[in-house]
């Protein structure tokens, strides 16, 4: 029994992108799947379920969308809209994604000149001024030498007329045309509506302003002086559809009154997004089209946005943020020109005047170059979710544009409105609202429900759009917050304070020791005790890190890989010691070792064995843990490797195969136990292909799973966790962060991810204090309730561009995953290091792309901080390692005094007498036929042995006896880096630095690239080691999980110049000292200790002082390393 | 950064009282291309010279093979890092001090090079009785680093009785390592019929001994195959220099036991054969004479090179290269530069 993908497979599902028979015939039914779900939670006839079935509906309409939900006849005669331009793309007119960025300037800042120097350094390309500086003195100075033919000015305050008149000096001093000169002033807006007592007033001004704008309009052809805003609508509380209405409706009666003699000026008009990020896009979306209808063809439109950020009451600096990334991407997809935004107002740790000003141009930067919208102009074309809300938006609107009409004049249809009791006026902030036109949609629903909506919708085969009908709307994902450290007391408490504070299921975070299957105690651990998890030693431990939660109400995830036997049977014997039985627990235990050995490196025993461990940890969990998931196949750790989205895609899934193999050889149905297999991926920075990432990867499962034998529909489904990237957090300017992993939860969100981790901003300097994880749970607690995103389902599906990625994904991870099976599944690829190796170039490529700024990240190879700007004073977690690991140390001492001696000896016998019998199995290559079922009952005896005090180490080393502790056989590539980097100055700077020291020294520079402990987190160490070598070094490779003393003997042997260690895991204070201490005693002192990783700031000083070389943080260039060690 | 002074009398000492560190800095001395190392590392190797000697006279008759040097090589992928880590272990165990010099190549290039070997021995060097160095192959051809032979004496003088060179094998380069060391071993992979015929006849006819590796799982069988085809080729090469001795071609697992008796039995052979201890003895004294002869060639060569303006020598070389020039005729000139000639 050794199914596998065959030929025609790949041939199939390479050329065609289309339902296969079993997806077009199944007897499922899309409304039925999604009724039941309903039912199952029991909301079948509340008012919810109405309003889901209205948003689910709407989100399946990808297809056709518009023959399903029709227009009303048009009953403005002045506006009219036609059904073609639904399919248009909604930003045709130049505006893009590539929108400027605009920064608004104090007019009160004493340093003028500066504020707006650093705005343009920083990327801004337009000013906005508040307050009026035509007549300050300080205002002509302060901008000399300004290009600003190259910028748009926001000139809204000031006299419009006056300020043509300065505009035009300056003009004249620097030889630029005052054609060429782009102002937004306000002659004439919003503004002018809201002081109008009557309507006559309304159309005086009108009148009035129209014969000043045309005295100055030929001359000053790209200067604006209507400027017709939400904001100041909205705060009358109107309805953002009541605005937009009145919006189009003065921009109709300005064009009308308009001399035709002259040109007809810019004009703009402004939203003020909220949080509601569909709804704000088909709105945006929704006035750029119908401004195109109402003017003359060469009209032009600015079409701004300012979003609104601080939520009343909040003096909240994330929530800012987070608003503001949800406002600006928004208004990037909805076709807006320009955005701007404010300083941030909201209280942040330690930040200054100038980070307040700056970190709103970060984040819109992040969007335009990290998250790469640039490149995504036409994302939302084809996205039926968004063309059915736009015409839901537009309905709203237009039965607005009616009203007004009826009324008589805009004052009056005005004053009529306020005096209506504004019964939603306080909703509109704090929940999701519905456009009024939805419930005519509703309507609609109840007579078509019957109608067939087959093809491919979420909930069915093959799962592109999502592996549940309502997704979100029946249930939002599950806010799975990673975290533990130290003892399990101290993660208990937080544990604890999280879930009060709104988080719902847990994920435990183990230290590395626990993971490499060391008790506390154990000469190899001590460094690591604690330090990136929680320290579990025995069932006392596990007991104590589960105390007072209900185990049977809770769900839990286990990070756990290479010891997930002595773990998973602390946690069942845990938990029956409670009173809770095993089939009562919920959760995942990631159990994934492949990717281990292909990138994590928490391995202990050999891939033949641990494979065999896994197949036990299958059959165990479907026979007594209906509920609990028994692996949680994972691509994240590959993806933080450096894997590209198809290599994370091919591997993960070849992984997955590989599991179901061994399922189906230990005699297990694929529909017994492929039901609770689940994912975990990660979500980085680019925003179009993560999300196509999660789609891509539903598709193929479905196709696999069915192609392995799959019959129930529940095999098929690929479940997954999201987890937002470490690795793209940067050290530098840490506040940006918050907008990264915002951006990185939302396209987890749109893929359609069951659970999702967000980092905390300050993890790329240390481990998250309850202040950072705070900000990491409100992120998604704001993506819950505020975005409105739980309304849709699959909401950018049928988008072209994002299907076409998805395709693209599905086929690229096909030839990958083709190439695995063709050598025989993962764990016989994995003997010739082929996914390795095409992870670590793919590496070694990014790296050498970010040296060179090819990949822009903010704040470190772009838009640095200024030198000049103070570092931010974040507090950071210490954990009292010395504490930890003396409480750990006791504990472990008393349990081994008050235990039972001999019934552990026992068990443990039992234990290793099983673990030999499953080594020689495997040997004799048995599992090649069908194993008996019941398998070899390691579970349970490992179960038994934990009950009877047994630690960790003991089980451990009890399955090590037979199986033996593996060893990885590290390589690296040598010339990628340097193929991707050459011709850069600083490279070639540190060649012939290399060269000089060669001929100085007699030999070249040699280093030995080491990592300490038990942290197996390599790719840092490989891409140093890659490219010292291309930089010209000689590079020792040091072994992983080393001792200090281990290292400091091959330093010594070899003969090196220097030690460099990477540190990612928080061990440097207590690996560091022993490693210098080691070299001294090998009267090694002329070996210098340079160091690099995941180090607090305030320790570079300490460590430098304790004589560590040189110190480097993520993010520096390799060449600049290699320059600063050879420069001492 | 500046290591400590090196002092000739201190590094001998330590050396010869087996003192790891003093071995380290020995070879990094003799590897060194600065002319002060050179002088230094001269003074060490005479008195290193003269300490070996003085050990081969005192050597009872019957010890011929201790002080015996290995040189491993064999195709990139073969797996001769594990080899040497299983055959490493298993000399430790017998009672052996074992030192392994690991030749990694240097990317012509960048010049710089992952000296990956030690981790790729890490049960042999977590062993107290072995040595392991990996060193960059610099520009030298051949496998081997220019101090390779210097370095093989140092680990003799440190008290290890068998030395293990590491070389990769590409190409007609084996043939340099098998002039530095007693005996050489090739290692090969198990192939299917084709590619066979790929292999180059003069690496097999450097070799002493010929291991197929990888004899186990899925390599077992081609691994046998190849042993076969081998077994008969060999039959056809001229007789070995050993009288008695015919080369041997044996399938080998490194990672599993298959073939480690064969192995040991063969060596105990070789080791059986009456003519041995003279014929190591006379390729011992004949590689004195081509060490002169290679060291000489290069001295030379660096003499001229670095000696004279940098300018003058890249001149001659693009006379050469145009043709303006005969290689003969450059090198009479020189000899009469130097007045070697008249």
């Amino acid at each position: 029994m050794n199914p596998k993908l065959s030929e025609a497979f790949f041939d199939h599902l390479l050329s065609s992108w289309e339902a296969d028979d079993f997806e077009k015939n199944h007897s499922l039914h899309w409304l039925n799947v999604l009724e039941k779900e309903c039912k199952d939670t029991g909301l079948t006839e509340n008012i919810c379920y109405k309003d889901k079935m209205v948003s689910a509906y709407i989100s399946s309409c990808v297809t056709n969308p518009v023959s399903v939900i029709p227009l009303m006849p048009s009953q403005s005669a002045t506006i009219s809209r036609t059904l073609d331009s639904a399919n248009e793309t909604n930003k045709s007119d130049g505006g893009g994604t590539r929108w400027r960025i605009g920064s608004i300037i104090q007019s009160n800042t004493e340093s003028l000149r500066s504020s707006i120097k650093e705005a343009l350094e920083s990327g801004a390309d337009a000013l906005s001024f508040v307050g009026d500086l035509v007549a300050s003195s300080e205002f002509m100075p302060a901008s000399e030498g300004i290009w600003w033919n190259y910028l748009i000015a926001d000139i809204r305050a000031w006299d419009y007329e006056a300020a043509l008149g300065l505009w035009e000096q300056w003009g004249l001093q620097a030889g630029i045309s005052p054609s060429e000169i782009e102002l937004q002033g306000e002659l004439w807006g919003t503004g002018s509506l809201l002081i109008a007592q009557n309507d006559q007033e309304y159309e005086e001004s009108l009148r009035e302003s129209i014969r000043k704008a045309c005295y100055s309009a030929k001359r000053f052809p790209m200067a604006s002086p209507v400027l017709l805003s939400e904001d100041s609508l909205l705060d009358t509380g109107l309805h953002s559809w009541e605005a937009v209405a009145v919006i189009l409706t003065m921009a109709k009666d300005w064009i009308d009154h308009w001399d035709k003699a002259f040109p007809l000026p810019p004009i703009c008009v402004e939203r003020c997004p909220g949080p509601k990020f569909m709804e704000e896009i088909a709105m945006h979306s929704v006035l750029g089209r119908a401004m195109k209808e109402i003017g003359p063809t060469d009209m032009i439109v600015r079409h701004w946005a300012k979003p609104i950020c601080t939520a009343v009451g909040h003096d909240d600096g994330a929530r800012e943020l987070l608003g503001m990334t949800l406002g600006v991407l928004s208004s990037a997809l909805g076709g807006i020109d320009t955005v701007i935004l404010p300083d941030l107002q909201g209280s942040l740790e330690g930040i200054s005047h100038e980070d307040r000003c700056r970190l709103p141009r970060n984040l819109q930067l992040l969007l335009r170059d990290e998250a790469m919208l640039a490149k995504s102009t036409t994302l939302l074309r084809g996205a039926g979710t968004i063309t059915a809300l736009e015409d839901v938006a537009w309905q709203s609107v237009s039965e607005v544009l009616v009203q007004i009409q009826a009324s008589g004049g805009l004052v009056s249809w005005l004053k009529m409105r306020q005096s209506q009791t504004m019964q939603t006026i306080e909703l509109a902030g704090s929940s999701p609202y519905l456009f009024p036109w939805m419930e005519v949609v509703h309507a609609r629903i109840r007579q078509e429900s019957t109608a067939s909506v087959q093809g491919w919708e979420s909930g069915l085969p093959p799962y592109l759009r999502g592996p549940y009908a309502s997704m979100y709307v029946q249930r939002p994902w599950t806010i799975r917050q990673y975290a533990g450290f130290s003892t399990a007391a101290d993660s208990n408490a937080f544990y604890k304070r999280n879930l009060a504070a709104g988080q719902k299921g847990l994920s435990v975070a183990f230290d590395l020791p626990t993971h490499r299957g060391y008790d506390s105690d154990h000469p190899r651990a001590v460094a690591d005790v604690g330090k990136a998890g929680v320290a579990i030693d025995s069932i006392e431990d596990m007991k104590g890190l589960f105390k007072e939660l209900p185990l049977d109400q809770l769900s839990v995830s286990m990070t756990m890989n290479g010891a997930v036997v002595p773990v998973l049977a602390f946690f069942i014997a845990a938990a029956h010691e409670s009173g809770v039985s095993s089939e009562k627990l919920t959760g995942t235990i990631q159990n994934d070792i492949l990717k281990e050995f292909m990138v994590r490196n928490t391995y202990i025993y050999p891939p033949a064995y641990s494979m065999q461990i896994v197949a036990e940890i299958f059959r165990y969990c479907s026979k007594q843990m209906p509920k609990f998931n028994s692996i949680s196949i994972s691509g994240y750790h590959m993806h933080e490797a450096g894997a590209p989205a198809e290599l994370e895609l091919a591997y993960t899934l070849a992984d997955g195969l590989e599991y179901l193999r061994y399922g189906m050889q230990a005699g297990l149905d694929i529909d017994e136990f492929a039901p609770r297999l689940s994912f975990f991926w990660a979500t980085g920075m680019d925003f179009v292909t993560e999300i196509a990432k999660l789609r891509a990867g539903r598709l193929l499962w479905s196709r696999i799973t069915r192609e392995f034998g799959a019959k129930d529909p529940k095999s098929m489904a690929l479940r997954t966790h999201c987890q937002t990237s470490g690795w793209s957090l940067t050290r530098q300017d840490p506040y940006n962060n918050i907008t990264r992993t915002c951006i990185e939860a939302l396209s987890a969100v749109l893929g359609g991810t069951q659970s999702l981790h967000t980092n905390a901003f300050d993890e790329a300097i240390a481990l998250p204090t309850d202040y950072s994880a705070k900000i990491a749970r409100d992120t998604q607690l704001f993506l819950q309730t505020e975005s409105g995103l739980c309304r849709w389902v699959d909401p950018l599906g049928g988008s072209l561009l994002l299907e076409q990625r998805t395709q693209e994904l599905v086929r690229g991870a096909l030839i990958r995953i083709k190439e695995i099976e063709e050598a025989g599944g993962m764990t016989r690829a994995m003997d010739s290091s082929l996914p390795k190796r095409r992870i670590e170039e793919a590496a070694a490529v990014k790296q050498a792309r970010i040296d060179t700024a090819v990949e822009i990240i903010v704040g470190v190879n772009a838009y640095r901080m200024p030198d000049s700007a103070q570092a931010l004073d974040i507090p950071l977690l210490k954990v009292n390692h010395e504490v930890v690991l003396h409480s750990q140390i006791s504990s472990l001492d008393h349990l081994r005094a008050t235990r039972d001696q001999d019934k552990v000896r026992q068990s443990l016998e039992a234990l290793a007498e099983c673990a030999h019998r499953m080594k020689e199995t495997t040997d004799c290559l048995a599992y090649e036929q069908k194993q008996e079922s019941n398998g070899f009952g390691l579970m349970e005896l490992a179960i038994e042995a934990a009950l009877q005090r047994a630690t960790l180490g003991e089980i451990s080393s009890a399955l090590e006896s037979a199986f033996g502790r593996y060893t990885a056989r590290p390589f690296t590539l040598q010339g990628v880096y340097a193929r991707q980097i050459m011709n850069d100055p600083q490279f070639e700077a540190a060649r012939l630095a290399v060269q000089a020291f060669e001929s100085s020294h007699g030999r070249r520079p040699r280093i030995l690239v080491a990592k300490l402990g038990q942290d197996g987190h390599d790719r840092g160490a490989k891409i140093i080691a890659a490219g010292f070598a291309d930089l010209g070094f000689d590079v020792d490779l040091g072994q992983l999980f080393q001792t200090p003393e281990e290292c400091a003997q091959q330093a010594v042997e070899n003969d090196v110049h220097w030690v460099g260690v990477s540190s990612l895991a928080a061990g440097h204070w207590t690996l560091i000292p022993a490693l210098m201490q080691a070299l001294h005693d090998l009267k090694a002192d002329h070996i210098r200790v340079v160091l690099g990783g995941v180090i607090p700031p305030e320790d570079y000083e300490p460590l430098k002082q304790a004589g560590v070389q040189c110190v480097f943080g993520p993010g520096t260039r390799l060449s600049e390393a290699a320059l600063q060690i050879l420069k001492a | 950064m500046t290591a400590p002074d090196l002092n000739v009398d201190h590094l001998f000492d330590g050396l010869i009282h087996g003192d790891r560190l003093s071995l380290a800095r020995s070879i990094t001395l003799v590897e060194s291309r600065k002319n002060q190392d050179r002088i230094v590392a001269i003074q060490l190797m005479t008195l290193v010279d003269k300490h070996l000697q003085q050990c081969a006279k005192n050597m009872p008759s019957d010890q011929t093979l201790a002080g015996w040097t290995m040189a491993i090589t064999g195709p990139p992928g073969v797996g001769k890092s594990t080899f040497i880590d299983k055959l490493g272990v298993q000399l430790v165990e017998l009672g052996h001090r074992v030192a392994v010099l690991a030749i990694d190549p240097s990317s012509v290039r960048s010049g710089g090079s992952i000296l990956g070997d030690k981790t790729r021995m890490h049960q042999l060097a977590s062993r107290d009785e072995a040595y392991i160095r990996p060193s960059p192959s610099g520009s030298t051809h051949g496998g081997t680093s220019a101090a390779t032979k210097e370095a093989i004496d140092l680990c003799l003088a440190a008290g290890y009785d068998t030395v293990l060179v590491e070389t990769v094998g590409v190409g007609q380069n084996e043939i340099a390592v098998s002039d530095l060391v007693d005996w050489t071993l090739l290692l090969l992979m198990g192939r299917s019929g084709d590619d066979l015929q790929g292999i180059k006849r003069g690496i097999v006819e450097a070799a002493d001994m010929v291991l197929v590796n990888k004899a186990d799982s899925e390599g077992y069988e081609p691994a046998l195959e190849t042993q076969r085809y081998y077994q008969s080729a060999l039959s056809l090469f001229p007789p070995h220099s050993l009288p008695g001795w015919k080369v041997p071609c044996l399938a080998i697992s490194s990672v599993q036991e298959y073939g480690w008796e064969n192995f040991w039995s063969t060596l105990k052979d070789l080791k059986a054969l009456p003519e041995l201890p003279d014929w190591i003895k006379n390729k011992r004294a004949n590689q004195r004479v081509s060490s002169f002869q290679r060291m000489l060639n290069q001295a030379l060569l660096e003499h001229w090179s670095s000696s004279q303006s940098r300018r003058t020598y890249l001149d001659l070389e693009s006379d050469l290269r145009t043709g303006q020039i005969s290689p003969s005729q450059a090198v009479w000139d020189r000899l009469k530069d130097w007045g070697l000639k008249e």
